[in-house]
């Protein structure tokens, strides 16, 4: 279940165009192609949506609902979804619209974090190893052999019995666990982009390795970037959902996504408590899916008309 | 619009799961406080002819890990072994007293309280025709005793016998330890013997017999063993002590938790469940499960919140007496286990024969634990935490991660305190990282947990007297000590004679609340209707196996 | 061909040497220890628990236990369980055909129902059943599955209890008490957890398949070969299929590696008796020995998909080869 498709670099940027129209920027070109795609368009709205609520979840919960996420009151538990509660209440008669909200707040931020650094680890690997290649490369790709040959789960659980995970060591394990992925996409890129005219011209006409590799890769990269911190939070929220199903996930206290609908599967016949977080993720993922495929074609050069 | 379409076959499956089962009213029942284990299913009456023959499925939470008795530490490898090797005691269903069982009568004491004698009855054999004498009982006790086997009580067995020794071949004669040592009598017969003529060949700790056992003496013969998915029985031959088995198959399928276990009962696929409390209205409700609650006398579960009295702050009586008074155990019960589960007030589960509930009690009122707090000197901070000469009353209190119940304990109390002005943190911890924080390093301040205990009182004495190995909160009374010491030598060994000195310690270690003592939990079991138990005592529904058979389809 | 297939094999060496070292150490470092749970029963002391840690070896420095249990480990043995008492290898050899069998159905159910889907999506770009495929692919995506499986467990009960008619075992490998092997009874256990697990990877393929299609599409050799005048099906199958399955065959190595990962999860979940469940258990008893030994059988499935990938990977492509 933790097979989360990853995107597939797509090198062949700038083939083929045909000047049939009036000159623009590929970028343009993308962004008139991303505001023409309805999906890409709702799953970037749903997702900004999911992140300002997270962002202004202190302050949603006080304005308009003005309960404290981890009060208990045992006089209104299993509320159903009502104007006092908007989401029902839990079995401690917590507000579970609040939670709901603090707990995308730990949840996205464990999945933002998780991007932040698998991507720093991969972009700057990968780019070292693509650009220079010999034994960088060889260090790098035997690293990820490594990493690509255990099986993540098991070995969370183990690192979970040992030491109980909070956001922060669940997010800087999974990144740790997680960067190869982006780092060969980032490798495959390079070694394309590196026979470019472009970068040979750049290289020819004396350009430092370092500006080379900021001003004319790493922006070809972008997009395949954006695509995993997509993928990247996207796939912490679900591995962390398993996590806690399974009893090693974060320590229980913090409300977080996963660990609400693990609890919720205990309390089936309110049926509120199984749907909200599920909603929540369901959301986010089905989000950031609609985002990063909206991206991927908007980028396709092919689709150029 | 396919999304539209998708998310509603989504929505749909999510509707079936969740809302087929019986909706709950809407309200959540009241605070009740009537023990709810009264009302118990009509028994059938004993059909006149028994029946022979059917399969009975019964679920673990984990298989068993050998069947070798001298290895088992767990619940699971206790419930295969019971099937297949008999006790040599027993607990009678009625009177709770220890009787034979494979042994004959009752233990013959000897007047001045040194030995324990038994008499083997003479008609028992392995299922290879092999007869069964107290050979194998000294044999039993000698690898119990061997210091390269990995038995785990030893400790037990030596503070009850120095010594076994077998005068003919059905007399086995227990030199007690300490004469006059009641708790002795309990453990005659706790270790079934294992057949000396198979194993005294064998490494006891490593061989193929001990998960294939084919020579045994119980009421079921292993018949086939699926590590981690099932194992089956079938009766095993006549000459079992307590008569034949009508069922033709009992089998044990391992199931995840409680709530797949719900899910296999509802199914049919498993005949027995033990729902938790959430789910036992769904459960009793349905139209081919016979729900039985009872409190269970032996293997009694009950649940505490400990302090550590080495905390300085924790060490004064006045501040456990007012934590004790700010958490409100009732509602705990009515939240926790639905109601089903009794308070207790002091160190033996309330089902125990030695349970007193004539102790100072520290019922919860919230008003009367602040008082408290501010008659011991305690002020409000600036951050509204209770303190006093800078020691603010903050703690930690930790729980073994993934018991839902302490969890919620645990989460519950936090906020009771918090409403008299003490801060709790909760910390959840992995299983035995907790209990070596709980047992040996003792870094801890509150710790929610529970004991399941058995018939004897003197089991208790490990947790409380001051040099006890399981004495976690670090409790020392020198009257405790003696009592304790006393009650397990009363002469003649008289349950209600040994009862008087148990209430005088029950009345101290009350009055010292160590212990956050909050209840005694109902066991709540449902079984299919196919199958006719045995009926409901404190001792179960399973204590005459040989008697469960198939309900008689017309009445 | 061989000499590569024997360099593969060395290069896996230190990887699982490595894999061995962290796992043990990590294992090794937590606190508490397998003996320690004997403390739950008020009858237990501090003293067993003491003596059985020494009988166990639990006492010595973790580098000479390490070297131990390596030194068995060469010479076949893997040491014996805490619990069981019985020698990890055949522990591990008694739940790998359930595991193989719930990875082999996966896979299949992954390219029996990824494939097609997602070549006919390519094919068709853009109209209703092009549609229907991403946005059923994205939903399924879009929810743990775990939860998808828990939740159908609960469904079925629930039907179950309602109309009396048990549409699928909730779990189990076969039917208890069934005499003799019975194809049709594995089968029918077999489904729901192969396709909880299959899931994962069938949805992958789909959405993989798709935009492959859609890339090979807008080839030069598709374009030659269709103005060629050959028909869209000799295209589609002989050029299309052919070249977007290349990169599925990369993709099938991952697939297997995260199967491995999820039999831990739906082994649970479907009460299977296989190694995941086992290294769940081990785990949560601290039975090292068998922890470390699932461990090494679960990267070693994972190494050898890997491998087998990389092998069918030269064979479909001819572009590359070994030496």
């Amino acid at each position: 279940m933790t097979t989360i498709s990853k995107p597939i670099g797509d090198n062949r940027f700038g083939a083929e165009q045909v000047l049939s129209r009036p000159s623009r920027s590929f970028w343009q070109d993308a962004w008139r192609r991303f505001l023409l795609d309805r999906l890409a368009i709702i799953g970037t709205l749903i997702f900004f949506f999911l992140c300002l609520v997270a962002l202004f979840a202190p302050w949603i919960s006080q304005t308009f609902t003005g309960y404290d996420p981890d009060k208990i009151n045992l006089l209104e538990d299993y509320q159903a979804p009502s104007a006092k509660h908007w989401f029902g209440t839990d079995e401690y008669g917590r507000d579970y619209f609040t939670r709901t909200i603090y707990a995308g707040r730990v949840s996205l931020s464990i999945g933002v974090l998780v991007a932040v650094i698998s991507l720093t680890i991969g972009v700057v690997l990968g780019l070292l190893a693509g650009y220079y290649g010999k034994g960088i490369d060889d260090a790098v790709q035997g690293v990820i052999n490594v990493l690509n040959a255990i099986p993540f789960l098991p070995l969370l659980i183990i690192i979970g019995s040992l030491y109980r995970f909070d956001p922060f060591t669940l997010a800087l394990t999974l990144a740790l666990l997680g960067w190869t992925g982006a780092s060969r996409q980032i490798r495959g890129l390079v070694l394309s982009v590196k026979q470019r005219d472009y970068v040979i011209a750049a290289r020819t006409v004396g350009a430092l390795d370092r500006r080379i590799m900021f001003q004319h890769i790493l922006p070809n990269v972008f997009s395949i970037v954006l695509v995993i911190v997509g993928f990247d939070i996207v796939g912490a929220i679900l591995t962390e959902s398993a996590l806690s199903f399974l009893g090693f996930g974060v320590a229980p206290p913090t409300a977080k996504w996963g660990n609400m609908l693990s609890n919720s599967l205990q309390y089936t016949r309110y049926p509120w408590l199984v749907f909200y977080p599920g909603l929540a993720i369901s959301l986010t993922v089905l989000s950031v899916f609609l985002l990063a495929d909206g991206l991927r074609d908007a980028m396709d050069p092919r689709l150029r008309q | 619009m396919q999304h539209k379409l998708l998310l509603a076959i989504g929505s749909a499956l999510l509707l079936i799961a969740t809302a087929c089962a019986p909706q709950p009213t809407a309200q959540a029942p009241q605070a009740t406080s009537q023990p709810s284990g009264q009302q118990q299913p009509p028994q059938q009456p004993p059909p006149a002819q028994p029946v022979k023959g059917g399969t009975f499925t019964d679920a673990s939470f984990a298989d068993a890990a050998t069947m070798q008795p001298l290895l088992s530490q767990d619940t699971a490898s206790s419930s295969y072994i019971n099937r297949v090797y008999a006790g040599l005691t027993r607990l009678d269903p009625k009177t709770l007293d220890v009787v034979g069982d494979m042994y004959e009568g009752k233990g013959e004491l000897s007047a001045d309280g040194s030995t324990l004698t038994w008499k083997l009855r003479k008609d028992l054999k392995w299922n290879d025709g092999t007869p069964i004498t107290t050979q194998d009982i000294i044999f039993t006790w000698q690898k119990m005793m061997d210091t390269n086997v990995k038995f785990p009580y030893r400790k037990l067995y030596q503070d009850a016998f120095s010594d076994v020794t077998a005068p003919d071949d059905y007399t086995v004669v227990y030199k007690l330890t300490k004469p006059g040592f009641c708790p002795a009598l309990n453990s005659s017969g706790l270790i079934a013997p294992i057949p000396k003529h198979v194993f005294e060949k064998l490494d006891i700790n490593q061989n193929d017999v001990n998960n294939k056992p084919t020579v045994t003496d119980g009421l079921w013969a292993l018949k086939e063993w699926a590590k981690d998915d099932h194992a089956s029985f079938n009766p095993a031959y006549k000459n079992y002590v307590r008569g034949e088995a009508l069922l033709d198959t009992y089998q044990f399928r391992i199931v995840k938790d409680n709530t797949v276990n719900t899910q296999l009962f509802k199914t049919q696929e498993v005949d027995i469940a033990t729902p938790d409390p959430v789910d036992w209205d769904e459960v009793k409700s349905l139209p081919f499960a016979n729900a039985y609650t009872y409190y269970p006398t032996s293997g009694a579960s009950w649940t505490y919140i400990g302090f550590n009295l080495r905390n300085p702050v924790l060490g004064d009586k006045a501040v456990r007496q007012a934590i004790s008074t700010a958490i409100n155990k009732q509602q705990m019960i009515d939240k926790i286990r639905q109601g089903h589960a009794k308070t207790q007030f002091s160190i033996f589960a309330a089902s125990s024969w030695a349970y007193t509930d004539n102790v100072p009690k520290f019922e919860f009122n919230a008003d009367k634990a602040k008082q408290m707090l501010k008659d011991a000197g305690f002020t409000p901070g600036s951050d509204g935490i209770l303190q006093k000469n800078g020691q603010a009353l903050k703690f930690r209190i930790h729980y073994n991660a993934g018991n839902k119940q302490r969890e919620q304990i645990a989460t519950i109390s936090q906020q009771y305190l918090k409403d008299v002005g003490i801060a709790v943190e909760v910390i959840p911890e992995e299983w035995t990282a907790y209990l070596k924080r709980i047992g040996e390093t003792r870094d801890f301040d509150m710790f929610v947990l529970g004991w399941s205990t058995g018939v004897e009182p003197n089991g208790s004495a490990n947790i409380w007297k001051s040099d006890g190995g399981q004495n976690d909160p670090g409790y020392k009374n020198a009257e405790v000590d003696k009592l304790f010491d006393q009650a397990a030598t009363v002469a003649g060994c008289k349950q209600e004679d040994r009862k008087k000195v148990y209430e005088q310690i029950q009345k101290i270690i009350a009055e010292d609340q160590p212990y956050v003592f909050l209840y005694t939990s109902e066991s709540l079991v449902a079984v299919n209707k196919r199958i006719q138990v045995n009926p409901v005592t404190p001792l179960g529904l399973s204590y005459d196996l040989q008697k469960w058979q198939l309900t008689q389809k017309t009445q | 061909m061989s000499r590569y297939l024997l360099r593969r094999l060395i290069q896996t060496i230190p990887i699982l040497l490595i894999i061995s070292i962290v796992q043990f150490t990590l294992i090794n470092l937590a606190p508490g220890g397998p003996m320690r749970a004997l403390l739950q029963d008020p009858n237990a002391s501090i003293e067993d628990v003491r003596r059985l840690e020494a009988q166990y070896g639990l006492n010595e420095p973790l580098p000479i236990r390490y070297l131990k249990w390596m030194g068995g480990f060469v010479t076949g043995n893997f040491g014996y369980s805490y619990f069981t008492h019985e020698p990890v290898l055949r522990m591990v050899l008694e739940r790998l055909p359930a595991t193989l069998e719930l990875g082999i159905a996966a896979t299949l159910i992954s390219y029996i129902i990824g494939i097609p889907l997602g070549m006919y999506a390519g094919l068709h770009r853009g109209n209703r059943i092009d549609h229907a495929i991403r946005g059923f692919t994205s939903l399924l995506n879009a929810v743990p599955h775990w939860w998808l499986g828990l939740l159908c467990i609960i469904a079925i009960a629930n039907i179950k209890v309602a109309t009396g008619v048990l549409i699928l075992p909730t779990g189990g490998i076969s039917t208890l008490g069934l005499a003799g092997f019975n194809p049709g009874d594995y089968l029918w256990h077999l489904f729901l957890p192969a396709l909880m697990l299959g899931t994962g990877g069938w949805v992958t393929f789909a959405r993989f398949l798709r935009s492959e299609t859609l890339e090979v599409l807008g080839q030069d050799y598709v374009r030659t070969a269709k103005a060629k005048g050959l028909g869209p099906r000799v295209v589609n199958y002989r050029h299309v299929l052919h070249n977007a399955l290349i990169p599925v065959i990369t993709l099938s190595a991952g697939l297997l590696v995260g199967l491995v990962s999820g039999a831990v999860l739906y082994e649970n979940i479907f009460s299977w008796p296989g190694m995941g469940r086992l290294l769940f258990e081990a785990t949560l008893k601290k039975d090292y020995p068998v922890s470390l030994g699932v461990g090494f059988f679960l990267t070693m499935l994972a190494v050898a998909g890997r491998l087998v990938s990389d092998i069918a990977y030269g064979w479909v492509d001819p572009r590359i080869r070994y030496d």
